[in-house]
C-alpha cells in the first residue's frame, strides 16, 4: 500500500531516530509537583481573568480564571490546595505574564464534577460549550481554542475530522505513547468533535515510525465504521494541519484560508483526548503528556499537571547530565527556547527539549549559493532564498507578495540550508512585522 | 537632377514642422516654476520623508506652490529654512529646533540581563521573544534597529545602549518610528534635563532589573522650584516649556535616572 504524504519536507536527524529512541518504548508516568505556577495567558486570545485570590482553597479542577473574550478560555485548578500567589512572571512570549500558583495539599481532591448525560442526543452547541468550559486549546503546539475551531461559521460545512497523531517533531513521542497506552480516549473524543462539526468521517493519521501506535489504533477502531486509519510516509512536517489534509485527502488549504475552507478540521490526538474527558467525564483540562528529553539524566514521558515548572519536570528525570545551553518547549524543529527553567508549562507544551552548550550554539551564517534546496524541501511551496534576500532589504511589501505570510515557519528550509543562513526566525520576524502593521493600521 | 527634388521637399517639410512646432510652443505652453529647482537645491538630500511629502522633490514641489511650510525639512534645520523664505519672499517664524533624545541608560552593567539572546540581531525580533533578553521589558535592546534607520549617522551602538550625536542629528524622526521600545523621542535641543527611563513597573521590580530606573519617589517634584516636572503613572516626565535646565532634580534624583545630555 502506498502511504500519504505531501511534496517537499526533509527528514531531520533520521541517522539518530530523530531523538525519538530516548522515549518511544517507555510507559507514561504520572508527576505531580508541590507547587504549580498555573499560566493564563498562553493560549491565542486575550489572558483569562482570575477569579481566585490569595489565601483561598481551590479544588483540583475548579475554575480559578474566566475566559475573557469570544476566543478566550477558562482555566483550572490543576491541583487541589491553597491559593500562593496571583501575580506575572516571565514567561514564552512576554516579560510579564498573569499566573496563579497553588500549593498542593497533595490529595487531589476534585471538585465537582458534571460529565455531560447522554451526549449521543446532546445538540451541537452543548458540545461545544462543554468544550469551552473544560477550558481547552490545541494541544499539539499551537494553542488556539478548540471551541473556536469546532464552531464552524454560518455557511461552512466539515465532511471529515481528522485526528493528527503524525508527531513528525524531533525529540518528541508524547502523542506516540498516548496513542499506544489511550487509544479509546483517542477515539472517544474523535466521535465527539465528529458530531459537533457534524462530519461524517474521520480519519486518524500516523507515521509509519510508529507501528505500536498503528496497530493499538488500528484494533481500537474496528469496531467504530465511520472512523479510518491513514498511515504516512514518516516526513517533517507532515504533521502541520494544511500537510496533513493535502496528504490525506488530497485538497489543498488555500493561500491564507483554513482547513474549514476545504471541508476538514484537524486536531491533535491530544485534543481528542481532552475532549473525550471534558465530555463524557465533565473533566477540565489541567494535565497532558510531555516529553522531557535531551541532557537529562532519564528522559521520560510524563503525565504533568499544566503550570508545572520545567526545573520540576526536569528533576522528577532525573536532573540535567550537563549544563544546559538552551531548553526548549516542543522539538528542535518548531520548538521555542525558553527565558529561564522556571517557566511553567502550558496546555499546548508536547516537549522540553534541554540542549547542551555545545547542541546551544548557533552555527555561523554564509552566504547563499543559489543551490535552491530550500526550495525543493518548503512544503508550501514558497521561494525561502528570495525571501529573505527581500527581508533583508527591509523590503516587507515585496515579501508579502511573495506570499510570506503562508509560511508556517516549519523550519525545514533553515534545516537544509548548506550555508547555515538564518531562515525561518527571518520569516517570523517578517511575519511579525505584517502583523503588528496591520495593527497599527 | 533627382537630388535637387530631394533637398527641396527636405526643405519644404522642416519648414513646415518648424512652424508647427513653434505654434504649438506657444499655444500649449506650460509655466515652469523656476523656484522648485532652486528649492530642491538648498534641501537636504537625504529623502528621508520626514517632511511627509514624497522625497525631497515632492517637498520642494510643494513647497513651490505653497502647500508647505519653508521651515518643513526637519534635516535641513534653519539654514534651508532662511534659503526657503528667500525664495519663497516670506519671513521664517523660528521653529524650536529639535533633536532625538533616547530615554533609557540600560547599558551593560546597568540593566540587567535575564537571559543570553542568540537569535537574529534586531530589537525587533529580539522585543518579541520573551520580552527581550535584558531584565526590564522597556529598556534599550542595543540592537541597533535606530542605527540602521538612520541615514544621517547619528546613531551607534556603544556597551549595548543606543548612543545619538545631537550634532548630526536632525530631527528627522527615522529613529522614532523604527524603536520598538518607542525609547527615542525628538525633543527640544535646549532642553539639556532629560529623564531617561521609560519603566512603567512598579518600584520594586525597577529595582531589581536596572540600577539606573526610575522608581517614582517624586523627590524630583519635590526639588522643582517651576512646576516643571511630574511622576505619572510611576514615571517623571518634564515639561520642556517650564523646565529652566536648573539641574535641581538632577541632584535629587537617587537613582540618578535624570541626566544633563
Amino acid at each position: 500500500m502506498s502511504l500519504f504524504t505531501f511534496r517537499g519536507g526533509v527528514h531531520p536527524l533520521k541517522e539518530r531516530g530523530a531523538g525519538k529512541d530516548a522515549t518511544c518504548s517507555k510507559a507514561i508516568r504520572e508527576f505531580v509537583p508541590e507547587v504549580v505556577y498555573i499560566p493564563l495567558d498562553t493560549h491565542i486570545g486575550s489572558a483569562s481573568t482570575p477569579c481566585v485570590k490569595r489565601g483561598d482553597t481551590v479544588l483540583m479542577g475548579q475554575k480559578i480564571a474566566d475566559a475573557v473574550g469570544g476566543i478566550g478560555i477558562p482555566v483550572h485548578a490543576s491541583v487541589s490546595g491553597t491559593v500562593k500567589e496571583v501575580g506575572n512572571m516571565q514567561m514564552l512570549r512576554k516579560m510579564s505574564s498573569p499566573y496563579i500558583a497553588i500549593e498542593n495539599d497533595g490529595n487531589d481532591t476534585w471538585a465537582e464534577l458534571k460529565p455531560m448525560e447522554n451526549y449521543e442526543n446532546a445538540s451541537r452547541e452543548e458540545i461545544i460549550s462543554a468544550i469551552k468550559e473544560a477550558g481547552i486549546c490545541g494541544m499539539g503546539g499551537a494553542s488556539f481554542p478548540t471551541h473556536v475551531k469546532l464552531n464552524l461559521p454560518e455557511g461552512k460545512t466539515v465532511d471529515t475530522v481528522l485526528v493528527n497523531g503524525a508527531e513528525c517533531e524531533t525529540f518528541l513521542t508524547a502523542d506516540d505513547r498516548l496513542m499506544v497506552e489511550q487509544p479509546e480516549g483517542i477515539i472517544k473524543g474523535l466521535l465527539i468533535a465528529m458530531r459537533a462539526v457534524d462530519a461524517k468521517k474521520g480519519i486518524i493519521c500516523i507515521e509509519d515510525n510508529k507501528p505500536a501506535a498503528i496497530e493499538t489504533i488500528k484494533k481500537a477502531v474496528s469496531n467504530a465504521s465511520n472512523v479510518e486509519v491513514a498511515i504516512l510516509q514518516t516526513k517533517y512536517p507532515q504533521g502541520g494541519e494544511k500537510q496533513l489534509i493535502d496528504a490525506v485527502l488530497k485538497r489543498q488549504v488555500p493561500s491564507g484560508g483554513l482547513p474549514m475552507d476545504v471541508h476538514a478540521v484537524v486536531i491533535n490526538v491530544g485534543t481528542a483526548k481532552a475532549i473525550s474527558e471534558a465530555v463524557l467525564e465533565g473533566k477540565p483540562l489541567i494535565s497532558r503528556i510531555t516529553t522531557v528529553t535531551g541532557a537529562v539524566k532519564e528522559p521520560d514521558n510524563l503525565l504533568i499537571r499544566v503550570g508545572t515548572r520545567v526545573i520540576d519536570a526536569v528533576n522528577a528525570c532525573g536532573g540535567y547530565t550537563e549544563t544546559p545551553g538552551k531548553i526548549l518547549f516542543g522539538g528542535s524543529m518548531t520548538g521555542n527556547a525558553i527565558p529561564n527553567d522556571e517557566v511553567p508549562i502550558t496546555k499546548a507544551n508536547n516537549g522540553i527539549v534541554v540542549f547542551n552548550e555545545q547542541e546551544a550554539k548557533t552555527p555561523e551564517e554564509f552566504a547563499c549559493i543559489r543551490c535552491s534546496r530550500c526550495v525543493d524541501v518548503c512544503p508550501i511551496m514558497l521561494a525561502p532564498y528570495e525571501l529573505k534576500v527581500l527581508l533583508s532589504k527591509g523590503d516587507l511589501d515585496g515579501a508579502k507578495e511573495k506570499n510570506l505570510e503562508d509560511c508556517i515557519l516549519c523550519g525545514a528550509c533553515s534545516y537544509i540550508c548548506p550555508a547555515r543562513r538564518v531562515l525561518t526566525p527571518a520569516f517570523k520576524e517578517g511575519k511579525d512585522m505584517l502583523a503588528m502593521r496591520r495593527k497599527k493600521a | 537632377m533627382p537630388i535637387v527634388y530631394a533637398v527641396a521637399v527636405m526643405c519644404a517639410l522642416g519648414a513646415v514642422f518648424g512652424v508647427v512646432l513653434s505654434f504649438a510652443d506657444k499655444k500649449f505652453a506650460v509655466p515652469v516654476d523656476e523656484r522648485v529647482q532652486l528649492i530642491r537645491e538648498k534641501l537636504a538630500g537625504a529623502n528621508c520623508g520626514a517632511c511627509g511629502f514624497p522625497g525631497c522633490d515632492g517637498f520642494a514641489e510643494a513647497v513651490a506652490k505653497g502647500e508647505a511650510p519653508v521651515n518643513g525639512c526637519p534635516p535641513g534645520g534653519s539654514d534651508t529654512a532662511t534659503a526657503l523664505a528667500e525664495i519663497m519672499g516670506v519671513s521664517v517664524g523660528v521653529g524650536v529646533q529639535e533633536v532625538a533624545r533616547l530615554r533609557c541608560q540600560g547599558e551593560k552593567g546597568v540593566a540587567n540581563e535575564s537571559f543570553e539572546y542568540d537569535g537574529i540581531k534586531t530589537c525587533f525580533a529580539a522585543s518579541e521573544f520573551s520580552g527581550g533578553p535584558k531584565a526590564c521589558q522597556y529598556s534599550c535592546i542595543g540592537l541597533g534597529d535606530c542605527m540602521r534607520a538612520c541615514v544621517f549617522d547619528a546613531i551607534e551602538i556603544v556597551n549595548g545602549i543606543a548612543v545619538i550625536n545631537p550634532d548630526k542629528c536632525t530631527a528627522c524622526g527615522m529613529c522614532v518610528d523604527a524603536c520598538p521600545r518607542n525609547l527615542i523621542a525628538l525633543l527640544p535641543k535646549e532642553s539639556t534635563v532629560l529623564v531617561r527611563c521609560m519603566s512603567l513597573n512598579n518600584a520594586r521590580v525597577t529595582r531589581q532589573s536596572c540600577s539606573k530606573g526610575c522608581i517614582g519617589c517624586k523627590r524630583c517634584e519635590k526639588a522643582c522650584e517651576f512646576d516643571a516636572i511630574h511622576v505619572v503613572n510611576g514615571i517623571a516626565v518634564i515639561d520642556a516649556e517650564k523646565c529652566t535646565n536648573c539641574k535641581a532634580c538632577v541632584e535629587v534624583c537617587p537613582n540618578a535616572c535624570i541626566t544633563v545630555a
